[in-house]
């Protein structure tokens, strides 16, 4: 793992245009976002083993072996994001409702692929592996506002690969990837005041990332043409862990009574920068593919996708102890398990220059029921894409896909910390990118 | 890699079609709530912050569960506000919080019956204060200087036991939680004498077998219900809350010459050499009234401390802290010597023995309180980020007079109850929202406006700021802060507690 400086100068500088534009996502398995190309997406995310354009960074880095241009691949999803939730006894309740505020995401990405040799590629790249954002509506009285009232987590991939195509039915790729990642968290935190035997509100804490910080992963891939028609393909990314540091900010809030107000302000420290740590894991993701060709027009994929959800097994969040004041380590308990995703793809060529995409998409959950929570309440999906690409002129292609992503009706009863009820999830994403041959 | 859902829901099917339904209980087995009658005492009455009054009667354990499984005209002996206490008059009814140092006063204390002229026994026949004997015996005030009694009692059918009452209403479903006074009593007054303060095993197995039976033979000959047993007294704040040693900012005060802490001063049945208490010794919450004045503490450790020669802690230093109560002039013992908690313990686990014996035998269900109340004490309880323990007033299980739960304790014992009754009887009971009972608080029970009672921002709150310290909101739940810090403060920036007096006596 490297977090030096100078990679992280390097990182910032490099994403300053995307990321400023860019935020974050929860989508595909927990919170891995799977869209990093129009094509793809459109066939479900089912491209392992086709991979034909410069988005096989992320699917199959194998896949660019062939490319005997220049090409650069730009675009975004777009992401927008509905969530509700209804409570279930004993806490917060029956009848007890509440929304996320509804938010786009748009997640960049951008590949530059370039030939070196016959059967030699290198290409570098910059995607968005993993994000989350849960944001409530009305977060100084939603019942889980103790829990969560917003978090934040941001990725970048920047990836370097190269490939080779070994034989003209064998091609591998590899690469570094420098992932770089920002994290927010925000709550209230909760006091029991004894006058009136009622809880109540006694800080907000806004814990926010020192800029980006990041690690170092790899990818690699290999892809099979047993005959002309037929392509397999599989691909890694690695698992990383992330150490984030930044800082806390207590705010004292009114509890109604002067004297439990002086308690609190002479237990918590208030209104300072509480130096703060955390380390959030991500999985490694293994992808599999089969792809055929059944006529010249029309080419259909299938895959299986594993993430090794179980590294994200707790956040513990380390505080530094100002003004004498400490403040205990906060362990957030999520015990995750690994988990698959099954795809299917079509992509089908109209006329030279158009072609067609379908797809859909079947995702379990990596999360157990204990662990769905305000923070980030996931579900099992299925989802149905469709994508077209048009050629404009002789080198550039404009490719757009819909993905519209069904979370199942999430209800737990055994939440870590009883909070209880019903998540229902909508998200639908529009990925747009264009394509430009040199 | 997860598992399938499809093979677990097949074998579960298989499984199902295997065993057929009779794995589970069968409609027929299920708790039937027609009428559901609660004996037991002022836990069951729903008694909080030293009071018996409406606000606590309509959400005690009983009245929640018959509310949530959907029992027909569920009937208590409701007190109008402000309630009833320790006796009537000004001064003697709810417990109010004045200050964190803490501070209490108390409202007046009247009781208003309002559900007195109804042609029935109640269905919640608990009356505060009640021993074993009482549920069997007592017909009336008269025979156990109990006016409460009659508030429950009425004379009905010419004078009848709470345990005839319940038998004469042919109960569907019975909860019986008796016993906490037969041992609570000596707790509360500091006195341990068995036979008078302290039930001994004999007479309770009795009168257990006596109530197992009766209601038994009420339903028909087939006992439906739930007997509760009696938990430890050493896990209720009244006992929990004081440590035995003296303690100046949070830390113990060590003795340099045996290396451990300084134990307070008492003498054993007040008669005896006036000496150090041992360690593991309980010190009762009627010692808060007693400490500010230096009694229990030894002069030495004053001087040793720098405490100037103006300080209150030295009016009666090197004076013991009362072991027994003396009646006469209504003085509370505030000692339990570790004999003392001993006989209560093993005296607890006697009648422990006894209910469950007494009511397998019968068919009834036993509901172990006593593991329940360690499991709080120990872990306490989690609810979306709000943790409640049973540590006195900043823990939110229990009330102002330390025995008794605050409304919200009352809720979540409710809450494992119904799971009880569940997870025993197959019924499928909705579990409480427990959302108003943490956010409402005692305000909306007509119980305490904050205008009630001006406050002024305090500079320095000694023990006050002890108990809120900044673990009350970590995951973790093993902080017992009070047990560390209630005690007197010593030194140049010393803030003595004053006024902090916790009146007592037999609230129960």
């Amino acid at each position: 793992m490297v977090s030096g400086n100078r990679w992280s100068r390097f990182g910032t500088v490099a994403l300053l245009g995307v990321a400023m534009l860019a935020s974050s996502s929860v989508l595909a398995g927990g919170f891995a976002i799977h869209e990093k190309g129009a094509k793809a997406t459109g066939m479900g995310g089912a491209f392992t083993a086709l991979a034909d354009d410069p988005s096989a960074m992320y699917y199959n880095p194998a896949g660019l072996a062939d490319n005997d241009k220049l090409v650069v691949m730009a675009g975004v999803t777009l992401i927008p994001y509905f969530s509700s939730f209804e409570g279930a006894n004993p806490y917060p309740g029956q009848g007890y409702k509440a929304d996320f505020k509804t938010q786009i995401f748009f997640p960049p990405h951008i590949y530059i692929a370039a030939p070196i040799a016959k059967g030699f590629n290198i290409a570098l790249g910059i995607w968005s592996p993993y994000g989350l954002s849960t944001a409530w509506e009305d977060p100084d009285t939603f019942a889980g506002r103790f829990l969560s009232q917003r978090v934040d987590l941001r990725t970048f991939a920047i990836g370097l690969q190269g490939s080779y195509a070994v034989t003209d039915w064998l091609s591998i790729g590899a690469g570094p990837e420098l992932r770089i990642g920002d994290v927010k968290l925000q709550r209230n935190i909760p006091v029991f005041n004894p006058f009136t035997d009622r809880f109540v509100d006694a800080a907000h804490v806004d814990i926010v990332g020192d800029g980006f910080q990041s690690a170092l992963s790899w990818a690699a891939g290999i892809q099979l043409k047993p005959c002309p028609r037929l392509k397999i393909g599989a691909s890694y990314h690695g698992a990383v862990d992330i150490d984030f540091k930044g800082n806390s900010t207590f705010y004292p809030l009114n509890t109604g009574n002067a004297q439990l107000n002086g308690v609190l302000a002479s237990r918590l420290p208030f209104n300072v920068a509480v130096p703060t740590q955390t380390t959030v894991q991500f999985p490694g993701l293994l992808q599999m593919g089969v792809s055929y060709a059944f006529t010249e027009r029309l080419t259909a994929e299938l895959d299986a996708d594993y993430t090794n959800w179980d590294v994200f097994d707790q956040t513990v969040l380390h505080f530094d102890t100002v003004d004498n004041k400490p403040v205990p380590q906060s362990v957030l308990v999520h015990n995750w398990e690994n988990s698959w995703t099954f795809r299917g793809g079509l992509d089908y060529r109209v006329s030279k220059g158009f072609n067609l995409n379908a797809g859909l998409l079947i995702d379990t959950t990596p999360q157990p029921d204990t662990d769905v929570s305000p923070l980030l309440p996931d579900a099992n999906r299925t989802g149905v894409s469709i994508g077209f690409g048009l050629k404009m002129g002789e080198s550039t292609t404009v490719e757009l896909s819909n993905l519209a992503l069904f979370f199942h009706k999430r209800t737990t009863l055994t939440n870590r910390d009883n909070f209880n009820g019903t998540y229902k999830t909508f998200a639908d994403l529009i990925t747009f990118n264009l394509r430009h041959t040199f | 890699m997860k598992k399938s859902t499809f093979g677990r829901t097949a074998a579960a099917l298989a499984l199902a079609a295997a065993f057929g339904a009779s794995a589970l209980p069968s409609q027929a087995q299920q708790a039937d709530f027609t009428t559901y009658v609660a004996l037991g005492d002022s836990l069951t009455a729903g008694f909080t912050d030293g009071c018996w009054v409406k606000h606590g009667q309509i959400d005690s354990y009983v009245a929640i569960i018959a509310r949530q499984a959907g029992a027909a005209d569920f009937q208590q002996p409701l007190l109008d506000e402000p309630g009833v206490g320790s006796g009537v008059g000004a001064g003697k009814g709810c417990l109010v919080l004045q200050s964190l140092a803490p501070a209490f006063t108390r409202k007046v204390s009247d009781p208003k019956p309002l559900n007195l002229t109804l042609a029935r026994p109640y269905n919640n026949l608990a009356v505060p204060g009640y021993n074993i004997h009482d549920v069997t015996t007592t017909k009336a005030a008269v025979q156990n200087s109990n006016p409460l009694t009659d508030l429950v009692l009425r004379g009905l059918g010419g004078g009848t036991t709470a345990l005839q009452q319940a038998a004469s209403l042919r109960p569907t479903f019975v909860t019986v939680f008796i016993g906490n006074n037969d041992v609570l009593g000596a707790a509360t007054s500091g006195t341990v004498i068995d036979g008078v303060t302290l039930t001994p095993a004999a007479p309770f197995t009795t009168d257990i077998n006596t109530i197992a039976q009766t209601l038994k033979a009420a339903q028909g000959g087939t006992g439906k219900g739930i007997f509760f047993t009696v938990p430890d007294v050493a896990s209720i704040p009244f006992t929990s809350t004081i440590p035995p040693f003296i303690v100046v900012g949070g830390q113990p005060v060590i003795n340099p010459a045996t290396g451990a802490p300084f134990t307070y001063l008492s003498s054993r049945n007040n008669n005896s050499a006036i000496a150090p208490i041992p360690a593991n010794s309980l010190l009762t919450l009627n010692a808060a009234g007693f400490l500010p004045s230096g009694f229990g503490i030894p002069c030495a450790v004053l001087n040793a401390g720098g405490v100037p020669a103006t300080s209150p802690l030295r009016t009666n230093c090197d004076k013991p802290l009362p072991d027994s109560a003396i009646a006469a002039a209504g003085i509370p013992g505030v000692v339990l010597y570790p004999e003392e908690v001993s006989l209560l313990r093993s005296r607890t686990a006697e009648y422990n023995f006894a209910i469950v014996a007494a009511a397998t035998a019968n068919g009834y269900k036993v509901f172990n309180v006593g593991s329940y109340f360690d499991d709080l004490k120990a872990n306490g309880r989690e609810f979306g980020g709000m943790t409640v323990t049973t540590s006195f007033l900043s823990g939110g299980l229990f009330s102002y007079d330390g025995v008794h739960p605050t409304s919200l304790g009352y809720a979540i014992f409710a809450d494992e109850i119904i799971r009880f009754i569940n997870d025993n009887y197959g019924n499928n009971i909705p579990r409480p929202n427990l959302s108003p009972f943490f956010f409402n608080g005692n305000a909306q029970s007509g119980g305490y406006p904050l205008s009630a009672f001006p406050l002024t921002p305090v500079e320095t709150i000694a023990w006050g700021a002890e108990i809120f310290n900044s673990e009350m909101w970590a995951a973790q739940r093993q902080f017992h802060p009070l047990t560390r810090s209630f005690g007197l403060t010593l030194g140049e920036d010393a803030h003595p507690i004053t006024g902090a007096r916790v009146f007592l006596d037999r609230t129960d």
